[in-house]
């Protein structure tokens, strides 16, 4: 067996105990509070219903 | 969205890469849904349900496509003015005034033929969004996340009230409200939230201290096998990872 494949597992491992485990597809969608909104996005959770909605979480980090 | 610094954001997003589509701030929004990694995107169906998670990355388009032709608020309908009742009961989801008028208006002598079409498809349509909430209501009443459900049974209550989907809300909140254990869930899930909307885990100080109390309340007895202590157990680990 090459040792890539080794490390490739390896890490997927160690990557799978760190993550989080998702919300389950199919589940409701936790709501949350919006503080800030910038280019005329939803003002509350609410205004999501009825709409499909991609929530892409950024960070500057 | 992000959960960081609203400068931060506004500089990053909005300024220097002229993010163009709507972008929010929500504090404790990645602990709330448990992103491990960035960016991550989660798509959410129309009936506010999970459709896609971050290990599916960005949908394809074509899934998009497809997802998007089920989804209206106000089905389609001619233009004129005749059906402006209609689209005003959809936009303010008045779902029983809306019931009631179709029915009144079917029911006229001499329909024309055009309206009549359009007012059974309305009809149509309602009907299958009430038996989805039904379906909702069924999906939300088996948890596990009951502090989630709660509110989302109550609206669902507030909007189809006069109409089954209410009725079935209704029933399974007031066995929310009799059934120790979900009042047991409900309230775990309370003060993990209060814990979580009190620090800004973006900010090392706070994290910390965010740390320190998730810890507390995971050792807290009462809150023993919960699911908001599997959350608290699953940002720790996520935290321990970041550092």
């Amino acid at each position: 067996m090459k040792p890539t494949i080794h490390f490739a597992a390896a890490a997927a491992l160690l990557f799978a105990a760190a993550a989080p485990a998702q919300i389950a597809k199919g589940s409701p969608a936790p709501s949350f509070e919006i503080q800030k909104v910038w280019n005329d996005g939803p003002a509350k959770f609410d205004e999501f219903e009825g709409k499909l909605v991609i929530l892409d979480f950024a960070q500057t980090w | 969205m992000s959960d960081e610094d609203e400068k931060l954001i506004e500089e990053t997003f909005v300024t220097k890469l002229g993010a163009k589509y709507p972008f929010v701030r929500a504090k404790g929004v990645n602990e709330l849904y448990r992103i491990g990694f960035f960016p991550s995107v989660y798509c959410i169906a129309p009936d506010g349900t999970i459709l896609t998670v971050p290990d599916d990355r960005m949908p394809a388009e074509a899934f998009i496509e497809e997802q998007l032709a089920n989804v209206s608020l106000s089905p389609k309908m001619p233009e004129d003015s005749r059906f402006d009742a209609v689209r005003g009961f959809w936009q303010k989801k008045e779902f029983k005034k809306l019931e009631d008028y179709l029915t009144k208006m079917l029911a006229q002598p001499n329909v024309d033929a055009e309206l009549r079409t359009v007012y059974e498809g309305q009809q149509q349509e309602l009907q299958k969004r009430a038996t989805r909430a039904a379906a909702r209501v069924q999906s939300l009443g088996q948890g596990p996340d009951f502090l989630a459900a709660e509110k989302q049974l109550e609206r669902l209550q507030k909007d189809w009230v006069g109409m089954a989907p209410a009725d079935a809300a209704k029933s399974e909140l007031e066995r929310f409200a009799k059934d120790a254990k979900v009042k047991d869930e409900i309230a775990a899930s309370k003060a993990l939230d209060k814990i979580v909307s009190k620090y800004d885990a973006g900010k090392v100080a706070q994290r910390r201290k965010l740390v320190e109390d998730l810890e507390k309340f995971k050792a807290t007895k009462k809150y023993a096998g919960s699911h908001a202590c599997k959350q608290a157990e699953e940002m720790l680990s996520k935290f321990s990872s970041k550092g």
